[in-house]
């Protein structure tokens, strides 16, 4: 049999695009039989599935995850990274101290299930080398470690447990192989576990659309409920239409069993967050969702949904990334994934772009930059809906983090026309400045703290100008994108203009005299870009001209009439105005360099 | 002043000029009709950063003013400490007098039962030419010290019409008064001066004290 898998809302396409990846998956490897090749094809609008294909997907599902997050892989590749360190004789402990605990650590997880492996003499081995004379020896035991992890059956184990709590905890409850009783299952016996869930539920329910729609007395309907009584769902539904006539059941299903997300499917479940946790709630806190007095199901969906749902983890691109500034941050796993208007094969290929582009760890503004540039040359309708979505969740604390990013007409110009141009940021700034840039959310926060990191560890950077720089050039863009070289070029003089008064100050920074001490030139800066900065943040305008003026009057200098953009913000706005002064203030690199940059 | 378009526009137009300055003198002593003296200092206050900048720029590109046969040197500008005045009553002392008539061009002293009448239009004026709308609320104006001070000045206008050697007199008070009212309006007063003829060095004042 044949159905359509419409996309719909953003968890639904993740679920269909992770549906295809696996069945490709599955095809290349020869999990899933060739001659079911044609079972899921591409339409605009999203999959065709042939039902047939179904009990080949749960074996095809497991490989492709375990595949994808390899324990040995990724354990493989950070021995190799730290092999490399420790290469280098100065930095051979710390490299030689994270070998030694990425081995034990996976080490005592091989011994636990698999207790008969040589890993007591691995840790021996591995305890006795101390010094970097040692180094062949140390290369022989990652080796050896490699080939062991590299076992189908450790890789598997290891592998599973991993993307279980790691992946697969953040998208769905206690459901299932993911229920706390089922750990000590092996792969065969998730296999089944799927296969009993989640395929043989979307069988049934498939056959019983068909039984009912084609039914002409109730007696047909009822006697298809009773011969399958061991299913859950039909049994209560035989119990409550027992005693109903055909056209009576009818009417009841189109009211109370129809699925939210496929619609003309039969809905017997319910979403909730045992079925998609990021989003779903249970079923007794759902008081938003109850009409009508359906409490038991308010928001029916088919087994078909919660098929295609837990395909999701498999359509996401997964990545950790970094949140807050400094020493407040913390990492989180994110996944992410890339929404718009587009026919169903060109947001696959959108998703596969960034989830190899997340692999390689580019910076979120080139991955913007690059999925752009390929829209851009279509109607602006299509850019006009791109948007990116990632999440945290986390099932325990029931917490999600889930983060809209829309990506409208001027940024996707911003992003086409100055490509890489924020690479000068530092990183975490970066990351912070386009996501907020996404969000419609003024990135001048972010120019503030790094304004404020550079004070507080004297760094001199290019970074914090260029952010100013690129934050005027979107609101110019965003304005409607004219006379944008003024804009730089305005924004450039303000920077100068800070550089100046530092060089000024330096020069006149008077010699320490025995009897009266005064602050040496740098300190005075710092003290002064404080000062700025503060007011700058706080909008206070009047308390940063005075300091302004104050300051080129000790410096004996005029001051550029753009500074009264502060006040009436012609052409540049306040912070922009403050920001690029700082920035400029505390930079003290090389001329030659910056000019350069500045092109 | 540093700009020309800006100059125009300030000077070209019959609106008051947001600022006032007061002329401390060194150490002077007449000789007829001339003044010696050791140095001068002047105080320019405006709440105005824009006319600031440019009077600021103006005097860095400008080292020596000639006036007549005489010749100034700039020597430093230096920025005064501004006070932030958050309460309603103010005691203000005037660092150049104080200059207020009433419709006839008579001088109104501050033992004048409508002396106070006379300021609040004053300051009603002065606040509306500069932000648009003028007292938050009337001001209640005590004179506690006051000294008459006649100032006599010519200049180019007046010598055209009434012929040379004649000269103004204008009758102002140096005072010392307290002065109660929103305190945004007592702040920008303070900024902007009080008094008539705020841009030919009347009516700069300081605070002395404040009273909550």
């Amino acid at each position: 049999m044949k159905i359509e898998l419409r996309m719909g809302e953003w968890m639904v396409t993740m679920g269909l695009v992770g549906l295809y990846r696996v069945f490709e998956y599955g095809l290349r490897k020869g999990i899933i039989d060739p001659q079911h090749r044609q079972s899921v094809s591409i339409h605009p609008q999203g999959l065709e599935l042939e039902t047939e294909v179904l009990p080949q997907l749960p074996r095809a599902y497991f490989l492709y995850l375990i595949d994808e997050y390899s324990v040995a892989k990724r354990d493989g590749e950070r021995l190799r990274h730290y092999l490399g360190q420790a290469k280098k004789e100065n930095s051979f402990s710390t490299a030689l101290s994270s070998i030694k605990k990425t081995i034990t650590d996976a080490g005592k997880k091989i011994q636990k299930y698999f207790p008969d492996e040589p890993v007591e003499q691995l840790f021996e081995t591995l305890k006795s080398v101390k010094k970097p004379e040692q180094l062949e020896q140390l290369e022989q035991c990652i080796a050896e470690f490699q080939q062991l992890l590299s076992k189908e059956a450790i890789n598997e184990k290891l592998t599973l447990n991993y993307f279980k709590a790691a992946v697969l905890k953040s998208f769905f409850g206690q459901v299932s192989f993911l229920n706390v009783s089922n750990n000590n299952l092996d792969l065969e016996g998730h296999i089944e576990r799927f296969q009993a869930d989640y395929i043989i539920p979307v069988q049934y329910d498939l056959q019983f659309e068909h039984v009912f729609r084609s039914a002409s007395t109730e007696n047909e309907v009822l006697h298809f409920l009773d011969e399958h009584a061991e299913y859950g769902p039909f049994k209560a539904l035989k119990r409550a239409w027992r005693k109903k006539k055909l056209p009576q059941m009818r009417e009841e299903m189109s009211a109370l069993y129809e699925c939210m997300l496929f619609s003309g499917h039969v809905a017997f479940y319910n979403f909730e967050e045992m079925i998609f946790s990021p989003i779903g709630v249970s079923t007794s806190n759902a008081f938003n969702f109850n009409w009508n007095l359906q409490d038991k199901q308010p928001k029916p969906i088919s087994s078909l949904a919660k098929l295609v749902l837990f395909f999701a983890p498999a359509g996401a691109a997964i990545y950790l990334k970094k949140e807050g500034f400094q020493e407040q941050n913390e990492y989180r796993m994110y996944a992410g994934f890339v929404q718009s208007d587009a026919a169903f094969s060109e947001i696959l290929q959108k998703n596969n772009h960034l989830k190899q582009m997340k692999q390689q760890k580019d910076p979120f503004d080139r991955i913007v930059s690059k999925l752009v540039q390929s829209v851009t040359k279509e109607a602006n309708y299509v850019v006009d809906h791109l948007f990116f979505l990632e999440f945290s969740s986390d099932y325990d604390s029931k917490k999600t983090h889930l983060h809209y990013y829309h990506l409208p007409l001027y940024l996707a110009r911003y992003f086409v026309e100055y490509p890489g141009k924020l690479d000068y940021v530092h990183y975490d700034y970066r990351e912070q400045f386009i996501q907020d840039v996404l969000r419609g959310v003024d990135p001048a926060r972010v120019i503030y703290q790094y304004l404020r990191d550079c004070i507080e560890n004297g760094r001199s950077h290019i970074g914090p100008y260029i952010a100013v720089r690129e934050r005027s050039r979107i609101i110019q863009l965003k304005r409607g994108g004219k006379e944008m070289e003024k804009t730089d070029k305005r924004v450039y003089a303000l920077y100068r203009c800070g550089q100046e008064i530092r060089k000024a100050l330096e020069q006149a920074g008077s010699p320490k005299t025995a009897d009266h001490y005064s602050a040496s030139p740098s300190k005075k800066i710092i003290a002064i870009a404080y000062r700025l900065l503060n007011a700058a943040k706080a909008g206070d305008r009047k308390s940063f001209l005075d300091t302004l003026f104050r300051l080129h009057m000790s410096a004996d200098q005029p001051i550029s009439p753009l500074f009264l953009n502060a006040l009436h913000e012609r052409d540049l706005d306040f912070p922009a105005v403050a920001n690029a002064f700082i920035a400029g203030l505390l930079s003290q690199g090389g001329q030659g360099e910056q000019e350069e940059v500045v092109s | 002043m540093s700009d020309e378009q800006y100059c125009e526009r300030l000077y070209k137009s019959a609106s008051m000029k947001p600022f006032a300055f007061s002329v401390y003198l060194k150490n002077f002593h007449f000789v007829d009709q001339e003044v010696y003296l050791e140095g001068m200092t002047m105080t320019v206050s405006s709440p105005d950063h824009e006319f600031l900048l440019h009077l600021y720029n103006g005097l860095q590109q400008k080292r020596a003013f000639s006036y007549k046969q005489y010749q100034l040197v700039k020597e430093k500008i230096r920025m005064l400490p501004e006070k932030t005045i958050t309460d309603s009553t103010v005691v203000f002392r005037t660092l150049s007098p104080m200059l207020v008539e009433d419709k006839n061009q008579k001088p109104v002293s501050p033992d004048a039962p409508d002396y106070e009448e006379h300021v609040n239009h004053l300051a009603d004026l002065i606040l509306r030419q500069y932000r648009g709308n003028g007292l938050l609320s009337p001001l209640i104006v005590r004179p506690l010290r006051w000294r008459k001070v006649v100032v006599k000045e010519t200049n180019h206008e007046f010598e055209a019409t009434h012929g040379g050697g004649n000269v103004l007199y204008f009758t102002a008070y140096q005072t010392f008064f307290s002065l109660t009212g929103h305190p945004s309006d007592l702040q920008l007063l303070y900024q902007l001066g009080l008094s008539k003829r705020r841009n030919q060095g009347f009516g700069l004042l300081e605070v002395e004290e404040v009273r909550g």
